[in-house]
């Protein structure tokens, strides 16, 4: 009993001239949307005439009774079957209603609510997403509007094709430490943009030049963009790096795969792309989502809920130092696994199909191997899209796609996960611990000794002359598993610092890597909270060390690297040390009530900032950078710092300490200056 | 949802814990050194929980113990060639 919105659906505002380029945003109005096109000649909009629709399950009538009542003026309704959660293996009916006017929907929504005779499902993530799928209109792919129609240039999921390019500007505040806070009056300003960067005292002269360049996007940080004039023309969209774990381009695969505006995406949390992703599949699979519709765990005693509630394995290292080891990652385990065994909130303990067991002494539950999972689908999908990514060499859409991959397992145990369901996160987790110990067991079978296990990874030593190089290993492992591993690395050697308790930790390793360079994990020099000077010193101190080839180089390399960090040592306790290299950056826990240096120098401050950057002065005082450099430091502080990043390396022969200064020459403090 | 279950390695630290003490009230005192000592082998065995449940906190330590007396017994009969 469809009426005449098709009609209304088809229809397009003739706007001229015809605008080309990559959708980046849109916005719902009153009988249209109105999207923001990145072309050649910068942000230009186009108008497309439009319908919403919200999606009604009724409550006391039928649902052709409730369909009936709703056809007015501004209203369509029709009654479509759709497949019932949470198993979907029956249909049940719905009533779809339509109206060019998103508001008299959402006031019928809420009415009809209100009485208690319908209520709304497949709501996430909103009427403007929705009417985007209906009208083939990616965000992120490119199109053409205006000329009578919206059209589509490049069809979504046809392969691997980059991103269309955008032109991306970057304005930094910059202040005596680096980028400026919200506090202080930048120093200056640097605008980069069509690859060339300008450098202005001028707030002002910043807009001047971004009018000039004609970005589709500029990158600044709120503090940035404080003490800019006011401007609201719409010339282009704004990018806060700290709102987002990825780059502009990496926004434009999340809007991509997730089918949001720019808008919506931006500052969006990873699991609101993804459930973005699924919820569009479910749509288009007919699928209801009902968040008020339970999902129940089957009943098991408490030990059994103690025994499954386990994480992806791991094991503790025995510190040290190992020669000749193979780090060997599995490649996305845990969205393969969930795609490989078809795991999804209904496919996992299913009771209207027999399930199989795929992790037998590691789990109970029972998995169905049709129809396809959604979750399994999404994400093999997404796995597919990144192994296509990496292969034309796009790191950025690689890397935001990552993300979503690793957020899929974890939304599965999510609490509000609209797609989520615990006994399949268990299973998930049972499989990964099951992979895991399969690859150790193949590793050892042919000659490998297991150094360390974490998760995903397996670092391997070569004991017999006669095992397979590390490839070769994959490929065995794969074969056994099911999901591909990579060689992430090749260590010429690897070291394992010991924890006060003298073991290794699980995640806190670094090595010297075949093809030259170095890998640091977990230590020091790679946390963001070090300051840089700690960092500089540990980083020189393990190039150094990266030197040795063999065993018998180490012990001069050793030497080499406990003097880079004596001349550390030296500079910090003479009071030398640069004051933009002891800044310490600490993000604010706003919980959080115990005392500690980053509270006290964020207690300074007139408002709270997320993150607090200070130096510690004299008598362990913190000096919140806001207030310019302080006249000293507590040397005794950084001299403790350093001290915790030497007991991170291999201990210093005893006959090395402070006796060979004048063979070392003066330090260059690479990162500092 | 969510993790409601503590840890294995705090609940096997607490139960180590609790050995320890029991430990320092064995009457003789050779008694006591050679329960610390068999203790020290816990952290051999625990990272093998991390891929298996345990039964109770008690077990990984009592595996832990067996496996270092079994170790030591082939020690002395490689030592003695009785082996």
């Amino acid at each position: 009993m469809r009426g005449g919105a098709g009609a209304v659906n088809r229809g397009v505002n003739r706007i001229a001239p015809t605008v080309r380029g990559v959708l980046l945003d849109a916005s719902p109005g009153r009988g249209r949307i109105t999207l923001t096109i990145a072309s050649d000649k910068g942000l230009q909009r186009a108008t497309v005439r439009a319908s919403y629709r919200l999606h009604l399950t009724p409550a006391k009538a039928s649902a052709h009774e409730l369909a009936q009542g709703l056809q007015q003026d501004w209203l369509e309704a029709w009654v479509e079957e759709w497949l019932k959660p949470p198993w979907y293996h029956e249909r049940a009916e719905i009533v779809v209603v339509e109206s060019p006017d998103p508001r008299i929907l959402a006031e019928a929504a809420r009415g009809l609510e209100g009485l208690g005779v319908a209520r709304r499902v497949n709501t996430y993530p909103g009427p403007l997403a929705e009417a985007l799928w209906r009208y083939k209109l990616p965000p992120g792919y490119p199109v053409e509007a205006g000329d009578g129609s919206a059209r589509l240039l490049e069809e979504p999921w046809s392969g691997w094709r980059p991103p269309p390019p955008l032109r991306v500007a970057h304005v930094t505040a910059w202040s005596w430490h680096g980028p400026a806070t919200l506090l202080e009056t930048p120093r200056y300003y640097t605008v980069e943009c069509n690859g060339e960067i300008w450098k202005t005292e001028a707030s002002g002269e910043v807009l001047d030049l971004l009018r000039e360049c004609t970005p589709h996007i500029v990158v600044a940080r709120p503090e940035d963009r404080a003490h800019l004039p006011p401007f609201r023309e719409g010339r282009w969209l704004w990018f806060d790096p700290t709102a987002n774990l990825v780059s502009p381009r990496g926004l434009l695969e999340w809007m991509r795969v997730s089918w949001l505006p720019y808008t919506i995406a931006h500052g969006a949390p990873i699991g609101k792309i993804l459930t973005a992703a699924e919820a569009r599949r479910a749509y288009r699979r007919r699928l209801i989502i009902d968040p008020q519709t339970p999902r129940h765990e089957r009943f098991r005693p408490l030990q059994g809920l103690i025994a499954h509630d386990m994480a992806g394995a791991s094991r503790i290292p025995r510190p040290g130092l190992y020669w000749g080891v193979v780090q060997l990652d599995f490649t996305s385990l845990y969205p393969s696994l969930i795609s490989l065994h078809n795991i999804s909130a209904e496919t996992v303990d299913n009771p209207y199909c027999n399930g199989t067991n795929p992790a037998p002494d590691y789990a109970s539950h029972k998995v169905c191997q049709s129809p396809r999972g959604l979750v399994a689908e999404v994400l093999r999908e997404l796995v597919e899209r990144r192994a296509q990514a990496k292969r034309a060499g796009d790191k950025e859409a690689s890397e935001a796609l990552k993300w979503i991959l690793v957020s899929g397992f974890g939304y599965l145990g999510y609490r509000n996960s609209l797609f989520g369901s615990i006994a399949a996160y268990e299973t998930v987790t049972a499989l990964a611990r099951q992979a895991l110990s399969a690859a150790e067991r193949v590793a050892e079978s042919v000659g490998y000794r297991l150094v360390h296990s974490i998760v995903d990874s397996i670092f391997v030593q070569k004991v017999d002359p006669e095992a397979p190089p590390p490839e070769r290993l994959a490929q065995m492992i794969h074969s056994k598993v099911g999901v591909p591993l990579k060689v992430e690395a090749e260590y010429t050697w690897l070291y394992i610092p010991p924890t006060l308790r003298g073991e290794g930790a699980v995640n806190k390793y670094y090595g010297a890597l075949k093809d030259g360079g170095v890998k640091m994990k977990g230590i020091m020099a790679v946390r963001s909270d070090t300051p840089p000077i700690i960092k500089g010193a540990q980083t020189a101190a393990i190039r150094s060390l990266a030197k040795a080839r063999s065993p018998t180089q180490w012990p001069l390399t050793l030497k080499e690297a406990c003097e880079r960090i004596d001349n550390y040592k030296e500079i910090i306790a003479t009071g030398r040390a640069p004051p933009r290299s002891l800044v310490i950056e600490k993000r604010l826990n706003p919980e959080a009530q115990r005392s500690t240096p980053w509270r006290r120098a964020a207690g300074q401050a007139p408002v709270q900032p997320p993150k607090v950057r200070y130096i510690i002065a004299p008598r362990g005082k913190p000096h919140p950078v806001w207030r310019g450099p302080p006249q000293a430091y507590d040397t005794s502080y950084y001299l403790k710092l350093l001290q915790a990043a030497a007991r991170e390396l291999p201990q210093c022969p005893p006959a090395t300490l402070n006796t060979s200064r004048q063979e070392t020459p003066p330090n260059p403090l690479p990162l500092l200056l | 949802m969510g993790r409601t279950a503590k840890p294995t390695r705090v609940l096997v630290a607490a139960e180590l814990e609790r050995l320890h003490r029991l430990a320092r009230h064995l009457r003789d005192p050779e008694d006591r050194r050679r329960l610390e000592k068999l203790l020290e082998e816990a952290d051999r065995v625990l990272e093998a929980y991390r891929y298996q449940p345990m039964s109770d906190p008690l077990e990984p330590l009592l595996i832990a113990m067996i496996l270092g007396l079994a170790r030591r017994v082939e020690e002395l009969e490689r030592g003695c060639g009785c082996r």
